[in-house]
Order: structure tokens, then C-alpha cells, then sequence
């Protein structure tokens, strides 16, 4: 009696514990982009077009490709080095430096900004030594790359650690003994195997490097048409009622987005046991 | 390729995994590092190959210091505990990985390339497999394909390091035959690391036996077990390898001088060295016995042969030029048997045999698995005057449709009309009922042989109880 109750019980907790979960993606995630999708195109495409085409909002842009495209190659740099140290070497500080690369992750970006303003800006030592040599760091674009590569330093690194690790050295040291030089054994042995996983990690990074906002803010300085990023440049339409221009470009932000998120859906269906640390069959 | 390491150190922290090693490995030899874990057997194999920095003592190989010299530059081929095969390279991409890495200057064409990836193939028995992935090979099959990477470089020194350890046991004992004869084809310097000891001493032509970063000892297998010198040695050798008697020296392969071979050494270049022990099971049982002798002038007729049981001191001696086919009983060796595995040269075994065949690896020469072609390589055998035993599976119908397999190839091969071919099927053991079944079935094998071409001359013992004389009276009988 009681197990035959039991099973449309559960059946409808089930049913229930769905719904609900349902609800609150619809609520908090479909929802909202739903939204900003209809309010960027409630005045039609043509508007649309226009808004992301006002010269100060085409800045913006290219401003954030260029800020995404420096900070994303940085950092897969730094990524692969910081992993293949870590995976691949025994060192003493090891654990200390896998703390460090999480650190941004646990830090404030609003924090992080302040820390660059507060080492290159007017105020400090170094800023005035910089600019004295033409070199402007804060309320430009190197400030807010510096900024961008802190904030996404953890997303590459993490992805390739626990991956690098579970693979070993083994597979370097036989191409070591085969006669392979170190840049060889790069390109032809590691890089392959760990491809799909850096990937991952560079999307994922450049979907973080592209929305950045609150580090950027603050070594921006807010100059428009210069130094105004995407999400920079949506508060600012936003905050001069311009709600139209600001839901332009949310869209296309949030379209930047979606195309990570399916890039990265894509690649966990083709390549998710070369993503994961435990692969079976190898 | 000679290798000498004196004085070799290596400390980890305060941990020494080598506290001063020296050993000599001459060319073309095959030592096995032997010992238990903790000894320091994978650094030094790790030390020699240059992945590891010894931090005193040097290694020379023909004489030059390596110290200098990086892995990559050592020539040394390399097969890891793990294969470490590169997972995302087809296995003859890995084969070729090697050649393909050299300097342009040194690198061989495409063509070249997959040509020596193609030979490596098909020595290694991997013919077909090239395009395999790592994950899709069996155990046994990765480990040839990381064997025979570690070749394609053409290397001065193979070092092994646990190449048998992931295996399964029916698996390495059929790679570890396989291995001996390899390395005797290329004359391969080579080292390798075991902490098993019935393989060091069945492969090796010495052994080294570690202990606590120092070599315990080195020598022949035979005289490491004749003489353990230290209370470890004999503790260590003492604790294990009752499968075999343990007061035998072991097996003992030895490679022959090209230069002067001698007379019983054939096309393998290896010369068989026969030990056994009668410390195997069934040595009290009553035997029937009545060797029809192919290379006898005038065997006896049916009538004329011994009808009394003969005393175990007649044993099945496989002669100069004879092919015998023995089926194995199925309770282990019996003592004909063995006889018949020790005073043979070649032992060709059936593959599911194999963890049997082991431990009768040990009594006789060489040996190899059967393949499709092993009619014709015991046709070569023969001829090269060897005594071939080809064992078989067991099983009465089994046995007797190999038979028929092998006559149908060996007449295929052009075997002659007269070759002595004879056939061993024991039966024995303790329980009357089994022997009974079996003895019945026997009762159909000699007119079986017959029809094998009129070539095979039957040939049966018995063991267990005197419920079977008359049987084998009967059959010896029929097979004359």
C-alpha cells in the first residue's frame, strides 16, 4: 500500500520540483533577456540599426573587441603557462599561486579597478614617473585591459589545471625521449590534448572580458566616444533616458552572449569527454 | 651499445632512492632490475634516460658521459609503466611521432616514414591497427605500440620500465616469450624493470636485484638462485615462485656468439638450456609407456611392446628433427609431459594455453605462440634439425582436430611424406570417474591419427590409477 502511495506522491514532487525550477529560469534568465531583446527592437530594426550606429556607441564596440581581443589572448597565455606550471612541475608555493590565480574570482572588481587607479593614477609615485615618458595607464586603454586581464586572469587556468593534471607528464617525457624538442612537444603533444578544453576556457573568458563593468568603470574615466566600453556605454545611455540606444546595445551584448553560450554547448556535446577530468577510455 | 653507472646518487629531500648504484650492462644484453617497491629501480631506469638528474655519479654509455647530454639527444627508446602512448595520434602517428620530430636535415620523407611505421606494424603483430586510436587497443596491443615507438628511433638502448604490469596474467606471459625473442632478433641492448621475479629470471640474461637504493646483487639467474647471498636476497627469492620448483636454476636463455655459433643453436640464434625438477605432481602414479621411436630403424610391432607398466625413468625424448603435438592435461603438467617440453628446442603453444604454457616456458627452449603460419615455422624448425613440441588445447576433439589442421598445413607447406610427427595425449589424475570419460574418448584417437596423413604416430600416457592400463594397452595397440 504504502510504496503504491508513494509513487504518484513522488511523481508529483517531482513534477513540482520542476516547475519550480522552470519558473525561476523563466523569471530570472529568460525573462530579462526576453525583455531586453523587445524593448531594442519595440521602435522596429530600423531604429534598431540606427542607436548602434551613433558614432559614440560604434566606439564603444571597437573599444570592447579591442579591450576582448588583448586581455583574451593575454590571458590564454597566462593561462597555458600558469596551468603548465602547475600540472606539469613540483615547486614549493605551488598551492600558494593556485590560490592567487583564484584570487581575482573573490575579489571585487570595483576593488581590483581601484587597486590600478590607486598604483598608475596621478596620485601615485609610479603614474607621474609614466606619464612623464608619454605613457598613460589609468582613464585608458592600457588601464582597462589591465583591468579586464585581473578580473578574467582565472577563467583559462582553471578550465586547463585539472585537466593538464589527470593528463600527467608521461606523454611529454616519451616525446622528450623520442627526440622532440620543448616547442615540438607544445605544439604536436600538449596543446593538442588539452585544444578543446582551452577552448572552453578562452569563451568563457572573452564572454566575461566583453561584459566586464565594474573594473572597467573605474579606470575608464568615463570618456565618451574613448575610453566607454559596451556596458559602459549602456549605463550611460541609460542614465541621459536615451532607453532605446541602451537597449541596442544590451542586445547586442546579450547576443555576444548567446553566441558563447551556443559555441560552448556545441563544444561540450562534440569534445565534453576531452572537457572533463575523468575521460573514460583513456 | 654497453652501459656503465658508477657511483650513482639521487636523493629526493633527505630520501636517497639511489645511495651509490654501479652496474654494467654489456652489449646486447637483457638485464632486468629487479626488487621490491621503494628499491630505486624506475629513477635509475629514469637516471639512464636523462628524465632524471642523478646528483652524483656518472652514466656512461659506450663509454661517453651523458650527464651533458638531454633526453632528447640520448637515443635511449623508452617504454613507460603507462605507455604514455599520445592519445590523440592514431597509433602510426605515434610509431612515427620520432622520426617525424627530427631536424629537416635528418628527417626521413613521408614515405620513408610510413614505410618504417609500416615494418614496426607488422614486427610488433599490429598490422592493420595503424589507424586505431590508443583508447581502442587492448592492453597487450598498447604496449607493442609503445614498444614499437620507442624502436622507430632506432635507439641504442631500450629501457623498459614495468612492461609487463598492466596486463593481465594469460596476456603477459604470451608477451614476455614474444619480448625474449625480439630482443634477441635486434640484439637489442636493453634494461628493464620488473618486481617480479619469475620474469626477471625466465627473461632475463642477468638480473640485478635493488634493494634500498643499492644493487643487492648481480648476476645469471642461475647464479643468483644457486647462491642468495645476503638474508634479503634469500628472503625476497624465498617468498615467492613455488609455482615452479624452487630448487632448480631458472630457465636460462643465452643469446649465441654470431661469430661462433654453436652447433645447437638454429636460425633464432638462441641455444636452449634444459632444467626441470620432478617436484611436480603425479610422479607417483602408474604409467604405461611405449615410445614408438620415429627415428628407430625398427620399431617393435603392436604385439612385440612392453605390456607392463614401465618405471618413470622412461621418458618421452623428443629427438633432433621430430615434431611432436602434446595436449596438456588439464590438472597441470604431467610428468610425460614435461619430459616432452624439457627435450624439446621449440615449444609452439595454442594462445589460450598460454598461463599454462608459462610455467612450461621454463623447462624448454624457446617458445612462441601459435599463429596462422606456425605449420610452416614448424616445418622450418624441424628442418633446422630442431626438436619442435607444437602443445595444444585440451580436449580430446580439440586435440584431435588440430591434429588434422596441422597435417592439412603441413602438407601445404611441402612437409615430407615421412616426417615424424608424433602426438602426446596424457591423461591422468585422481578421480576414477574423469578418468574413465577420458580414457573412452582416447579409445577413438588412434584411428583418428591415422587419417592424418598416415604421418602422426600415436602416442599415449597414463597417469592415476591401473583402471587405465588396459586402455592404454588398447591404444597403443591401434596407433602402432
Amino acid at each position: 500500500m504504502a510504496g503504491e502511495m508513494r509513487r504518484p506522491v513522488q511523481a508529483l514532487s517531482r513534477a513540482t520540483t520542476i516547475l519550480a525550477a522552470l519558473a525561476l529560469v523563466g523569471l530570472f534568465l529568460i525573462l530579462p533577456a526576453a525583455f531586453v531583446f523587445t524593448e531594442a527592437l519595440a521602435k522596429g530594426a530600423a531604429f534598431f540599426l540606427g542607436s548602434l550606429a551613433q558614432p559614440e556607441t560604434l566606439a564603444a564596440i571597437r573599444l570592447t573587441l579591442i579591450v576582448a581581443a588583448i586581455s583574451v589572448g593575454a590571458n590564454t597565455i597566462f593561462g597555458l603557462a600558469a596551468a603548465w606550471c602547475i600540472a606539469k612541475f613540483e615547486f614549493s608555493g605551488k598551492s600558494a599561486l593556485v590560490t592567487l590565480i583564484d584570487l581575482p574570482f573573490s575579489v571585487s572588481p570595483v576593488i581590483a579597478g581601484l587597486v590600478f587607479v590607486l598604483l598608475f593614477g596621478a596620485q601615485s609615485w609610479l603614474g607621474p614617473v609614466l606619464a612623464g615618458h608619454g605613457l598613460r595607464i589609468v582613464f585608458a586603454l592600457p588601464g582597462m585591459v589591465l583591468a579586464t586581464i585581473f578580473v578574467t586572469f582565472p577563467f583559462v587556468a582553471r578550465q586547463l589545471i585539472p585537466l593538464m593534471r589527470e593528463q600527467g607528464i608521461g606523454e611529454e617525457e616519451a616525446a622528450l625521449t623520442l627526440g622532440a624538442s620543448g616547442l615540438q612537444i607544445f605544439w604536436r603533444v600538449t596543446l593538442p590534448n588539452i585544444r578543446w578544453a582551452l577552448l572552453y576556457g578562452v569563451l568563457l573568458c572573452n564572454a566575461r572580458a566583453m561584459g566586464e563593468f565594474g573594473a572597467v568603470s573605474v579606470v575608464s574615466g568615463h570618456i565618451p566616444g574613448v575610453t566607454m566600453t559596451m556596458p559602459l556605454q549602456v549605463e550611460l545611455l541609460y542614465n541621459n533616458y536615451d532607453l532605446a540606444g541602451a537597449f541596442a546595445v544590451a542586445a547586442l551584448l546579450a547576443l555576444l552572449a548567446l553566441v558563447t553560450l551556443i559555441a560552448k554547448a556545441v563544444l561540450e556535446w562534440r569534445h565534453g569527454s576531452e572537457l572533463a577530468v575523468d575521460r573514460p577510455g583513456a | 651499445m654497453s652501459v656503465q653507472i658508477r657511483g650513482l646518487t639521487r636523493r629526493y629531500g633527505r630520501e636517497a632512492a639511489l645511495a651509490g648504484i654501479d652496474l654494467e650492462v654489456g652489449d646486447g644484453e637483457l638485464l632486468a632490475l629487479l626488487g621490491p617497491s621503494g628499491a630505486g629501480k624506475t629513477t635509475l631506469l629514469r637516471v639512464i634516460a636523462g628524465l632524471d638528474r642523478p646528483d652524483a655519479g656518472t652514466v656512461l654509455i659506450d663509454g661517453r658521459d651523458v650527464r651533458r647530454l638531454s633526453p632528447r639527444e640520448r637515443q635511449i627508446g623508452f617504454v613507460f609503466q603507462s605507455y604514455a602512448l599520445f592519445r590523440h595520434m592514431n597509433v602510426a602517428r605515434n610509431i612515427g611521432f620520432g622520426l617525424s620530430v627530427k631536424p629537416r636535415r635528418e628527417r626521413p620523407s613521408r614515405q620513408a616514414i610510413a614505410r618504417r611505421v609500416e615494418e614496426l606494424l607488422e614486427l610488433m603483430q599490429l598490422s592493420g591497427l595503424g589507424r586505431r586510436f590508443p583508447a581502442q587497443l587492448s592492453g597487450g596491443q598498447r604496449q607493442r605500440a609503445a614498444l614499437a615507438r620507442a624502436l622507430a628511433i632506432d635507439p641504442k638502448l631500450l629501457l623498459l620500465d614495468e612492461p609487463f604490469g598492466a596486463l593481465d596474467a594469460k596476456v603477459r606471459a604470451e608477451l614476455r616469450v614474444w619480448l625474449r625473442d625480439l630482443q634477441h632478433r635486434l640484439r637489442l641492448t636493453t634494461i628493464f624493470v620488473t618486481h617480479d621475479q619469475h620474469e626477471a629470471f625466465q627473461l632475463a640474461d642477468r638480473v640485478a636485484i635493488l634493494n634500498g637504493g643499492r644493487v643487492e646483487r648481480i648476476g645469471t639467474p642461475r647464479e643468483i638462485r644457486a647462491h642468495p647471498a645476503t638474508p634479503f636476497l634469500a628472503e625476497f627469492l624465498g617468498a615467492a615462485d613455488h609455482a615452479i620448483a624452487n630448487d632448480r636454476a631458472g630457465p636460462a636463455i643465452k643469446p649465441c656468439d654470431p661469430a661462433d655459433p654453436p652447433p645447437e643453436c638454429g636460425s633464432l640464434g638462441v641455444a636452449p638450456v634444459a632444467a626441470y625438477s620432478d617436484n611436480l605432481p603425479m610422479d607417483q602414479t602408474v604409467f604405461d609407456y611405449a615410445p614408438p621411436r620415429p627415428s628407430d630403424a625398427a620399431v617393435p610391432a603392436a604385439a612385440d611392446r612392453p605390456r607392463e607398466p614401465l618405471s618413470a625413468t622412461d621418458r618421452p625424448v623428443v629427438s633432433a628433427g621430430e615434431l611432436w603435438v602434446v595436449e596438456l592435461a588439464a590438472e597441470g603438467l604431467s610428468r610425460f609431459e614435461q619430459d616432452a617440453l624439457v627435450s624439446a628446442n621449440v615449444i609452439i603453444y595454442d594462445r589460450t594455453l598460454a598461463s599454462t604454457v608459462s610455467a612450461a616456458l621454463a623447462l624448454g627452449g624457446y617458445a612462441e605462440p601459435a599463429s596462422d603460419n606456425s605449420a610452416e615455422r614448424c616445418l622450418g624448425f624441424v628442418r633446422d634439425g630442431w626438436s619442435v613440441v607444437r602443445v595444444v588445447d585440451r580436449g580430446v576433439a580439440d586435440f584431435l582436430a588440430q591434429l588434422r589442421m596441422l597435417a592439412l598445413r603441413l602438407s601445404a607447406a611441402g612437409a615430407p611424406e615421412d616426417l615424424p610427427v608424433s602426438a602426446l595425449a596424457c591423461r591422468g589424475g585422481a578421480d576414477p570417474k574423469r578418468i574413465e570419460t577420458r580414457l573412452a574418448d582416447l579409445d577413438t584417437l588412434p584411428e583418428e591419427l591415422k587419417q592424418v596423413g598416415g604421418r602422426a604416430v600415436g602416442f599415449a600416457a597414463f597417469g592415476g590409477s591401473k583402471a587405465a592400463l588396459p586402455h592404454a594397452v588398447a591404444f597403443n595397440g591401434l596407433a602402432g
